[in-house]
């Protein structure tokens, strides 16, 4: 009983508040850009998750973190699994196939995928010299890429990309070679060149292109041309929208559920991946700067567990899993803002959605318990 | 590396995300605050909307300014009813079975019958509920059988049954592929409150949970979605729409959801004055799937015209009425056999209105057609002796003879060896006067010729005969007549058209333009029917041009004495034998004066049922008009009846027109 108090009492309970504020913010804005829709339910539904996801982190954080540490490769192979069996056992919705239906509960394997890679990336570099290209880059990334490419044939573009920035976090965090990571990022680039050739489907090409237009768009083009309309009404609809939602909201916004482009319906998936455009559409600027804030804020206390921690593993998983969130977040800031493409990423802990609020509730347990937990440092590390 | 220098590393991680979070946030400013109002005008400029309001059509209204033809509004609830089809995630679009649209079908019916049932107000039972899905579902058969027309609905099994109704084989392939919109009437004249808050409510479930544009459902089920349309439209209400049908015309039912696109049948109701005015707008907030929502900002259509008539409802009823009687008593006197069609005219004579119009013609059954042809304009006939007067009245006001004149019908009806004018029943020596009662045919042309050709020709022109009137009712027949007398030869002048055209024939009337002959008649002068008073307009009345008023050619004392005359018609004359169909009304010598008349031809003609005989075509006529005085009223009658014998204008058109006359006078 005292181990668990003095547990308690080394929590860091500032990321739990941070973390614990921004799930009430999601519950609210999920709750407006639901409100009077069929999907009226969801913001129950959301607080329903953000109940488990906390009664999921306590859980983990009860469990001793070195049963963890040894649990991150079954872990890691589990989640491969179930990403390689979406094409037999997986529900189709909107065309994709992410979720297992369990009990009429959609679980999405790629939101769990994020914490297990971190995990086994973390487990990997644990014992090795991550200066060395082989074990600090090139094998890191392999771990990363099987899960990637799993996901990317859902096809899940947008969560594939989280993965690459976290791994190279980790990998910068625990020692890689800046030059081996720029010659993995220029390989990237042109893999990625060579992807769009290949690999990426039409309307993956299309959201690109009319992003890339869209940088050559005066203000007289948007209300005149009729090309420009036909795109913004067409394959620009969803971005165009969005900016349009952050920027009327101005520096106050239009008020909780008052916001015209949600109230409307203007705002296509408002509730998860354009969830940030509902912020700024009804607190403004304002509103805005207080969730980036309080993302920021909570990837700080994060980092800051990673830096008091001595235990190499335990480090490593609090920037893997800082990364994670922090890469998400931005991600999505940009997308809603039009400065990316358009992909489907949701806002942690604001946008709606089980999986994605119960994975990241996990790594938010991992870290306040690799925090709470002095564990021993040992030779090898 | 050291573990310090692997916490720097972390530090430079954070710096990188404080560094983005920097960039993003100058992005989010620039968004907020430096293009906020660029933003705020596309927010509101692709939320507003507006949708337009019908206007209705014009009012009809009669003399006393009762509306005889008024638009209604009414809620008309539609639904565009949107089907996936070719639902298979796996790519097989192998056509599947009109069952899953039935499926579909049926849900939806269902849906909409559960949300009406939820309505107190409408207190449905089951049959009637059963009635309304059964009901839905064969509006949406049909619908899809209208859609499906270009391809070969046969092939699918879909059947449109003659009476409209339309059913699909469940078991036959669909014609659907991806996204079929199907446009369906749900409800008309919808009053209830609670029933479009229902069907709302409705609307906004099913709009909402389906995703825009054509999706797979998981199941590989057909799905709809339904958006419903709650268009005000307009209901047209009748005043005796039966008796006035001729008169006012109707509007046939349009489809349309919104605007004006019914389609006038006959009468008034085809006059371009009534058409909708300009529509009014209501301004609206428009979702992405261009859903409405409204807002308070309404600008109503422009109010209708009134078009005012002269049409008297009272007379009007008691016109037809009168007219029904003298049809059935031709259908008694020929072992039931109706006349082809009939028409009665009353007029206010001081002012040329019309008052009442009844119009009477036959169906195939032998039973009256109620919404046949306006016999007043739309059939001509041969006047007869009911245009005697008329011409004798300008004979004896030129002077070309005077009332003393005689003629022998026995000795001077030979005109020439080829042409003999014979009377209907043998007459003695007739005067002017005995020439008008016992309709001579041999004195009136003998009494026409003596006015020469032009005095022919004056009497054709100032009648206006082989001209239509002024009423603007559409359709009206314009008649014939000959060509100027004085520009024929002389055998023409003096033994063929002239002679004809003096005992009413070789020229062709509708029952309108006798009537306005007489109106003539009545006045001496040049004068014409009105059916318009006016229009208001904006709250200010507009009169109808008067029609003007031709040149005087009656002197005022031969009218008078040849109305004076025509008072004996009634009494001693063709028309002696009408006071037994009077239903005991007796009214003062004086008071009634008229004029029967009755034409004869022989020639192609199409009976009442349909067929096709050569036969003699029997046209029976009165004209009469009261006070003789001073005439208040005029009213003609005229029925025709093929392959008839003893058809006299005086037996059968002279009661109806009397009583209608009387009737005029009580309530005057």
């Amino acid at each position: 009983m005292s181990a668990r108090l003095e547990l308690l009492q080394r929590i860091d309970w500032w990321v739990v508040l941070l973390a614990a504020t921004l799930g009430a913010i999601g519950v609210l804005m999920v709750g407006s850009a639901t409100h009077g829709l069929q999907f009226e339910g969801l913001a129950q539904k959301q607080m329903l998750y953000l109940c488990a996801g906390v009664g999921l982190g306590i859980a983990i954080v009860l469990v001793p973190f070195s049963r963890v540490r040894r649990l991150a490769w079954p872990i890691y192979f589990a989640v491969v699994a179930a990403l390689a069996l979406l094409p037999v056992f997986g529900a189709v919705l909107n065309g994709a196939r992410r979720w297992y239906v369990i009990f009429g509960f959609g679980l999405q394997p790629s939101e769990f995928a994020k914490c297990a890679v971190v995990l086994a990336v973390a487990a990997w570099l644990r014992f090795r010299d991550a200066s060395r290209l082989a074990d600090g880059i090139v094998l890191p990334l392999a771990i990363t890429t099987l899960p990637v490419l799993l996901v990317f044939l859902q096809p899940d573009l947008g969560s594939s990309l989280v993965f690459w920035p976290t791994t190279l976090g980790m990998c910068y965090a625990a020692g890689a070679r800046v030059r081996h990571i720029a010659v993995v990022v220029a390989l990237g680039l042109a893999l990625l060149v060579l992807g769009w050739f290949t690999v990426l489907h039409d309307y993956q090409k299309t959201r690109v292109l009319v992003w890339l237009q869209h940088f050559g768009w005066d203000r007289a083009a948007v209300d005149t041309d009729p090309g420009v309309r036909e795109v913004l009404l067409g394959d620009g609809f969803q971005p165009w929208q969005s900016l349009i939602a952050i920027g009327s909201g101005g520096w106050t916004g239009f008020g909780y559920m008052q916001g015209p482009q949600n109230r409307f319906e203007f705002l296509p998936y408002r509730s998860g991946d354009y969830v940030f455009a509902v912020v700024c559409e009804e607190t403004g600027l304002l509103g805005a700067l207080g969730v980036i804030g309080l993302e920021l804020a909570l990837v700080t206390a994060l980092l800051g567990i990673a830096i008091r921690t001595r235990e190499r593993f335990g480090r490593l998983c609090a920037v893997g899993i800082a990364t994670w969130i922090g890469t998400q977040a931005l991600i999505h800031v940009a997308v809603c803002s039009w400065l990316l493409p358009s992909t489907g990423l949701p806002m942690p802990f604001i946008s709606h959605g089980g999986s994605a609020t119960l994975a990241v509730w996990t790594g938010i347990a991992l870290v306040v318990s690799v925090g709470a937990r002095n564990e021993p440092v040992l030779a090898r590390e | 590396m050291t573990e310090a220098w692997e916490r720097v590393r972390i530090v430079v991680c954070f710096g990188a995300f404080g560094a983005i979070a920097l960039g993003l946030v100058a992005r989010l400013s620039d968004l907020q605050v430096v293009r906020d109002a660029a933003a705020l005008r596309h927010t509101l400029s692709q939320e507003v909307a507006s949708d337009t309001i019908a206007a209705p059509r014009g009012t009809i209204v009669d003399r006393a300014g009762d509306p005889l033809a008024i638009d209604r509004p009414v809620v008309e609830v539609r639904a565009q009813l949107t089907l996936w089809g070719d639902a298979r995630a796996d790519g097989d679009d192998r056509p599947r079975t009109l069952a899953e649209f039935c499926t579909a079908r049926d849900r939806f019916a269902s849906d909409v019958v559960l949300g009406l049932s939820r309505c107190a107000e409408l207190r449905m039972d089951v049959a009637q509920r059963d009635a309304l899905r059964d009901a839905l579902r064969h509006r949406i058969d049909a619908a899809l059988v209208r859609r499906c027309e270009r391809l070969d609905p046969s092939r699918f099994g879909l059947r449109d049954d003659a009476d409209g109704d339309a059913t699909v084989d469940p078991l036959r392939p669909t014609p659907l592929r991806d996204v079929e919109r199907i446009d369906v009437l749900v409800a008309r004249d919808v009053q209830h409150g609670a029933v479009l808050e229902e069907l709302r409510a409705l609307d906004y479930r099913r709009c909402r949970s389906a995703p825009r544009g054509p999706t797979r459902a998981n199941d590989g089920r057909v799905r709809y979605q339904v958006t419903f349309d709650f268009a005000r439209r307009y209901e047209r209400d009748y005043a005796s729409p039966d008796v006035l049908f001729g008169l006012v015309g109707a509007v046939s039912d349009g489809a349309g959801v919104a605007g004006d696109d019914r389609i006038p049948v006959g009468g008034l109701e085809k006059l371009r004055v009534l058409l909708p005015r300009e529509p009014g707008h209501r301004r609206a907030r428009a979702d992405a799937g261009r859903r409405l929502f409204w807002t308070a900002d309404l600008a109503e259509p422009e109010p209708p015209i009134l078009l005012h008539t002269t049409i008297d409802v009272g007379l009007s009823v008691q016109a037809d009425t009168e007219l029904d009687r003298a049809a059935e008593k031709v259908r008694a006197s020929y072992q039931g056999s109706p006349p082809e069609w009939g028409a009665l005219l009353l007029v206010d004579v001081p002012t040329g209105e019309l008052l009442a119009g009844a119009s009477w013609a036959a169906g195939k059954d032998g039973q009256r057609d109620l919404h046949g042809a306006f016999a007043p304009t739309s059939r001509v006939f041969q006047p007869g002796s009911v245009v005697k007067p008329l011409h004798v009245a300008m004979g004896l006001s030129r002077g070309d003879y005077g009332w003393d004149r005689t003629v022998d019908p026995a000795r001077d009806g030979a005109l020439s060896r080829s042409r003999t004018i014979r009377e209907d029943h043998p007459l003695p020596v007739v005067d002017v006067h005995d020439i008008l009662v016992q309709s001579s045919n041999v004195g009136a042309v003998r009494l026409g010729l003596s006015m020469g050709p032009q005095g022919i020709e004056d009497y054709l022109r100032h009648y206006h005969f082989g001209e239509p009137t002024a009423v603007l009712l559409p359709g009206e027949r314009a008649g014939s007549r000959p060509a100027d007398i004085t520009t024929l030869n002389p055998r023409e002048q003096t033994i063929y058209a002239g002679p004809s055209v003096l005992f009413g024939y070789q020229i062709d009337v509708t029952p309108l333009q006798i009537t306005r002959a007489w109106l003539s008649f009545l006045h001496g002068a040049e004068r014409e029917l009105r059916l318009i008073r006016g229009i208001t307009c904006d709250g200010a009345f507009r009169a109808h041009a008067a029609p003007a008023v031709g040149p005087r050619f009656l002197d005022p004392h031969v009218a008078r004495d040849v109305r004076a005359t025509l008072v004996d018609v009634l009494y001693e004359g063709t028309a002696k034998h009408i006071w037994g169909d009077l239903d005991g009304r007796e009214f003062p010598r004086g008071l009634v004066g008229g004029k029967t008349g009755t034409s004869e031809y022989t020639g192609d003609a199409f009976r009442w049922d349909g067929t096709r005989v050569r036969a003699s075509i029997r046209t029976a006529s009165f004209a009469c008009f009261a006070p003789v005085e001073e005439p208040r009223f005029l009213c003609v009658c005229v029925l025709q009846k093929v392959g008839a014998t003893k058809f006299y204008g005086g037996a059968y058109a002279a009661p109806a027109a009397v009583r209608l006359l009387l009737r005029a006078l009580d309530g005057a």
